[in-house]
């Protein structure tokens, strides 16, 4: 079941080289919809990719709140926070696999100390094949195209049904052509999971395959209602016409 | 099981990063194994060459009270001539109080009776020299050479006449009233009466160097046309007076104490029974009695002493001017101050080598040892004996014996009115002295000049001092009973001096070096000195010094050594004695310098071998500090190059690490993961070593032990996981956003402008002034060590160094230091070496940047160099101050050689450091420079 996701206020700054600060995200409050599918949408730097840490307990805020399915992050710690991790599929745009692993292992590293999950390899391979890389789950990730390293980060993000997703520019290394078929394949995966899906992306066609849009600026962010339909309108389509 | 699973294979696939960091853990590994098992070894074998050599002849020395110099209570020594004027002093209540000891297991004593002459002749005959039909004339003169015949003194001379005319001595001829000078021997020549010789023959020289008138012997004639034996007139006789020391033994102690029992060659050993007897002998035609005591003859001694005898052939003309005038004066001008002809004969008969055949080599049964023959004879007897003192020294750096003056009066005789009553003495008794002399008559006081005057030897027995038990030389404690110490030339002129060779006693009694005993006698037998004699014996108190051994010592353990110190404190409460511990010690070379002598001999300095006391014991300390330094040395940079590598590995790993974390990975099992795979590098890199140090190990001359390298296996994977535990907890506390974010590529303070390799490389560096501190600790760690170890080896040399078992043990630490050394060198580059490629690593976005804008690897290279010539730098200037301050801190001492060395291995760190960055350099070309880039 997807989770939903509150932002209260949440401020993170980062100290840069020559020693000023630069606020990643401005006291930004957000809402997201549990099984929604949400867009971050911004230029380079604006902060869209701090937020998805942030919502990912990757990182933490210098100050407000950030809730997950009623659960305020701040107060987890050591272990519940890696619980709570494991529980959130995490999608990166240089897709980060570990590549001493071979991609089953890359697949099977989220299930590692989940003693609970049974057939952990398994379910592995069904999310392999799920991506369409069952046949080679022993080749290393230097081994595939970049579409394919995403398709084993995605089966990575999912492999332990997470209630929520954060994809970080998932298509931004890819090909448009690629980029396309992994969109199907998040689409197809998180209706099959009734998933939450945030993605940061600055791919007006990305984002137009979301419920919510919410534009990022120099760490503010502003909600856009009609941003999918107008992005919709432009792309020359109806709406979530990349789910066909 | 999963993470084990996932480690082998992230190992397995990730083999380039995993390799680089196995070998630098299995370099680590091995180096550990090899140094140490060399450590182990140079313990084991140092305690060994220390433990079988740490006994020498007797474990306690005891000697009369006061009788120790003050040097050597002040500096722990025992000098080696203790013997030398020690006559007396413990009692035989001592002695017994001392065997009542428990725990002692032989008390051997020894008592210095005093040295007396053996006048032996050198009889040249020169009967086929006298050529020709008519007259002949020899004239023949002595010299006296000692210490490599740089002291010389003139000895007797006199002059042999043959002629073919008829001899009239003087009981033939009528000698008119009021003549106060004899004619001597007679002859006629050309109708004129000659006297060629004086009247009576002298049988021999006065020979004494106190009574330099009396050296002119005269002359012995001959004539073709006598009857009777001429043998006598035709030959040169010239005595040597060889010093015979005689000491008292007790026959079974010293049977146990150095098996002299079994260096009896001839004759029998002494027994309990033996003492003093009084025995019928003849007197002259007359029966007498005399006081004989057995005794064992020493069959060589080691002496240098000379007798040169030459002679000459003189001329017609002085043969005709020869006995125009009975005053032998103008004969003896005469025959001095011709021209020889030739030189028809040169002897030079050694006193060593007459000793062996005038006395040695005849047979125990030989009459003329018994004393049962007629006085007058050559016999072992005497009715003198000669104490010389000790030597004093004046205080020094190099000990300088107190030259003495001579008192001429200690060599006059009781009973020889011949030699203006000087006895018959070696020539080099007129040398320098050290020894001040007391002579003693020991004739009766009720029997002056008759046989039972005497005091004879009796010999029974034979000794080869040669083949006394063999103690090892490292640990000799002085056996002045039985050889004399052996001194040699401290210096090249000194050596040139005595001619590579030992120096010797000169038969000078009053000289710096004596003799061994030429005879032993019984403690009984001194017994011998009845109080009719004139020379009153110590009975009370006779004994110079006891020898002690102790029963039940199996080692330079603590029990023994317990044992030997509480037998030392009995003895010493037993008796209030001067006692010494000598077991343990070895023998230390004092430096002696002994002026330009008054025979001729140069200034020299020598080498005298005192006995260092407890040496093993400080060896056996020093050794086992040393090895435990050197263990912890080797500790310490095997695991800080293990800890290096690890964090280099997990430098490596730093954004799988962050993935991991972002997947739900706690920080306890991120680390978990990374210690097994440093545990999996560990057991392998350990099965490595073990393997590799097999050979290394016999390399460096380590005793090689399975057993222990395969106890190492899990020790190195112990000190894997150790070493790398740091870098691990550190890496699982790593926030997932620090670890996955690229590293910066340009960020914070802009130091100075980068306008090339150098500045690039300085600006790298110093950007990360905790890296750099990493690396100068590795480096500098490595340098410390070396410092240390080099100080160490300073150390351990000065404390050991110096005797013959230090020296020995000195040496056998050489190889395993060189291997220490060595292998510590190389654990530093390989830190150093990690670290570089850590940097590399990090900057790997830098130089494909700077690659693709087109820089050259000429340049990129010099980036790298230049950023290990400040870890150099840094690391071997903490490792001087470290190094320095540790090295100061254990030894006390900064001697100028650890300076110079400490100066030397900093430049050489340096240099090393720059050498090894252009390993990791090279890898520069493996940077994949588009990927780098097209992940910006």
């Amino acid at each position: 079941m997807g989770v939903s996701v509150v932002l209260r206020q949440v401020t993170k700054t980062y100290r840069v080289g020559d020693g000023s600060r630069v606020w990643a995200a401005d006291s930004v409050s957000l809402d997201i919809a549990a099984g929604s599918r949400t867009a971050l949408v911004g230029p380079s730097g604006s902060g869209k990719s701090t937020l998805l840490h942030l919502i990912g307990a990757i990182d933490h805020p210098d100050s407000g709140t950030i809730t997950v399915d009623g659960q305020v992050l701040g107060d987890l710690a050591g272990a519940g926070l890696a619980r709570y991790r494991a529980g959130v599929g995490f999608v990166f745009q240089q897709f980060h696999l570990v590549p001493g692993l071979s991609l089953l292992d890359n697949v099977y590293a989220p299930m590692v100390g989940r003693r609970r999950l049974v057939n952990r390899r398994g379910r592995a391979l069904a999310m392999l094949d799920a991506v369409g890389l069952a046949d080679r789950h022993r080749a290393l990730p230097s081994q595939l195209s970049g579409g394919q390293q995403q398709r084993v980060a995605i089966a990575r993000a999912l492999v332990g049904r997470p209630g929520l997703l954060l994809a970080d520019e998932p298509t931004g290394n890819l090909d448009s052509a690629t980029a396309v078929e992994i969109l199907d394949l998040l689409t197809r995966l998180q209706q099959e999971f009734d998933t939450t899906v945030v993605i940061a992306t600055h791919d007006p066609g990305v984002a137009a395959s979301c419920d919510d849009i919410f534009r990022v600026a120099d760490g503010s962010v502003t909600a856009d209602p009609d941003a999918p339909d107008r992005l919709a309108a432009l792309l020359g389509g109806p709406r979530r016409a990349v789910e066909g | 099981m999963d993470l084990v699973r996932l480690a082998w294979s992230r190992l397995r696939h990730d083999g380039r990063r995993s390799l680089a960091t196995f070998l630098a853990v299995a370099i680590a590994v091995t180096s550990f194994i090899v140094l140490a098992a060399s450590t182990y070894t140079q313990q084991l074998r140092l305690s060994e060459t220390v433990d079988q050599n740490f006994r020498a002849a007797y474990d306690i020395l005891v000697r009369p009270a006061g009788s120790s110099l003050g040097l050597e209570k002040s500096e722990g020594l025992v000098r080696p001539n203790y013997l030398s004027g020690t006559y007396g002093g413990l009692t035989l209540d001592q002695l017994a109080a001392i065997r009542a000891v428990e725990g002692v297991e032989v008390a051997a004593p020894i008592a210095m009776v005093g040295y007396y002459y053996q006048v032996l002749p050198i009889t040249i005959d020169a009967a086929d020299l006298l050529q020709g039909d008519g007259r002949s004339l020899l004239r023949w003169s002595g010299t006296i050479s000692a210490r490599n015949a740089t002291a010389t003194a003139p000895g007797p001379s006199g002059y042999l006449y043959r002629t073919n005319n008829l001899l009239v001595y003087p009981g033939e001829q009528t000698i008119p009233l009021g003549t106060t000078v004899l004619p001597g021997v007679t002859e006629t020549v050309d109708g004129q009466d000659r006297h060629p010789c004086p009247w009576p023959v002298s049988g021999h020289g006065p020979e004494s160097p106190f009574d330099p008138a009396g050296l002119w012997e005269g002359g012995r004639c001959s004539s073709t046309q006598e009857t009777h034996d001429q043998s006598m007139f035709e030959q040169v006789t010239v005595r040597v007076a060889y010093p015979m020391l005689v000491a008292a033994i007790d026959p079974e102690a010293e049977a146990a104490l150095v098996g002299l029992d079994s260096a009896i060659t001839e004759g029998r050993y002494l027994t309990g029974q033996d003492t003093y007897s009084r025995q019928d002998v003849k007197e002259g035609d007359s029966p007498g009695q005399a006081d004989v005591v057995p005794a064992l003859l020493a069959i060589s001694q080691d002496v240098d002493y000379q007798t040169r005898i030459r002679i000459e052939s003189l001329p017609q003309q002085v043969i005709d001017q020869l006995g125009r005038t009975v005053d032998d004066d103008l004969n003896r001008t005469l025959i001095e101050r011709a021209t020889p002809t030739a030189t028809v004969s040169d002897t030079v008969v050694d006193a060593a080598s007459l000793y062996k055949d005038a006395i040695a080599s005849r047979s125990v049964d030989d009459p003329w040892y018994s004393g049962a023959i007629s006085m007058g004879s050559d016999q072992l007897r005497t009715t003198m004996l000669w104490r010389p003192s000790d030597v004093t020294y004046q205080a020094g750096a190099t000990l300088q014996p107190v030259v003495v003056g001579i008192d001429t009066d200690q060599w006059r005789s009781r009973n020889i009115s011949a030699n203006n009553g000087f006895e018959v003495l070696p020539f080099t008794t007129q040398d320098t002295n050290y020894r001040t002399m007391t002579s003693y008559s020991v004739g009766r006081s009720d029997a002056s000049g008759s046989e039972g005057d005497f005091l004879h030897f009796d010999m029974v027995g034979k000794f080869d001092p040669a083949a006394i038990d063999e103690f090892s030389k490292l640990s000799a404690v002085p056996l002045e009973t039985y050889t004399s110490p052996e001194v040699i030339g401290a210096d090249d002129a000194s050596r040139a001096a005595l001619g590579d060779q030992p120096m010797r006693s000169d038969l000078n009694l009053g000289g710096y070096l004596q003799q061994a005993p030429s005879l032993l006698i019984p403690i009984a037998g001194l017994s011998m000195f009845s109080p009719d004699r004139l020379f009153k014996y110590d009975n009370a108190a006779p004994l110079s010094a006891v020898r002690v051994r102790v029963g039940d010592i199996t080692g330079l353990d603590q029990n023994s050594r317990t044992r030997i110190e509480q037998v030392a404190t009995d003895i010493e409460a037993a008796t209030g004695a001067d006692v010494d511990i000598t077991i343990g010690s070895s023998p230390e070379q004092l430096q002696v310098a002994l002026p330009a002598t008054t025979l001729g001999s140069p200034a020299i300095t020598l080498t005298e071998p005192w006995t260092r006391k407890g040496i093993a014991y400080r060896l056996i300390g020093a050794i086992d500090a040393k090895s435990f330094l050197l263990f912890g040395l080797i500790l310490l940079s095997a695991g800080l190059t293990v800890a290096i590598s690890a964090g280099a590995g997990v430098q490596h790993r730093r954004r799988e690490l962050g993935i991991l974390a972002a997947l739900g990975w706690t920080s306890t099992r991120r680390t978990t993961s990374l210690l097994t795979e440093l545990g999996i590098l560990g057991c392998a890199a350990g099965i490595v070593g073990a393997l590799a140090s097999w050979p290394l190990s016999v390399a460096a001359g380590a005793d090689f032990d399975w057993l222990r390298a395969v106890v190492a296996i899990p020790v190195a994977i112990a000190l894997t996981t150790v070493a790398g535990s740091v870098a691990a907890v550190r890496a699982g506390r790593l926030q997932p956003v620090e670890a996955i974010k690229p590293p910066e590529l340009g960020g914070g303070r802009r130091l100075f402008r980068v306008r090339g390799g150098l500045t690039l490389g300085l600006q790298r560096i110093l950007r990360r002034p905790g890296r750099l501190l990493l690396a100068a600790t590795a480096l500098g760690l490595a340098t410390a060590s070396l410092i240390l170890l080099t100080g160490l080896v300073q150390s351990f040399r000065g404390q050991v160094i110096g005797t013959l078992l230090g020296d020995t043990i000195a040496i056998q630490v050489r190889p395993q230091d060189l291997v220490a050394a060595v292998f510590l060198a190389i654990l530093g580059i390989t830190a150093t070496v990690m670290v570089l490629y850590m940097n590399i690593t990090e900057d790997a976005r830098t130089y494909a940047t700077l690659q693709a804008a087109g820089w050259g690897r000429a340049r990129l290279t010099t980036s790298i160099t230049s950023q290990a010539a400040i870890i150099g730098l840094a690391g071997t200037t903490l490792g001087l101050i470290g190094g320095l301050s540790v090295t100061g801190w254990l030894t006390g001492t900064l001697p100028h050689p650890v300076l110079t060395d400490a100066a030397n291995i900093a430049i050489g760190g340096i240099a090393a450091a720059v050498l090894a960055s252009l390993v990791p350099a090279a890898s520069l070309r493996r940077i994949p420079t588009a990927r780098i880039l097209a992940t910006e």
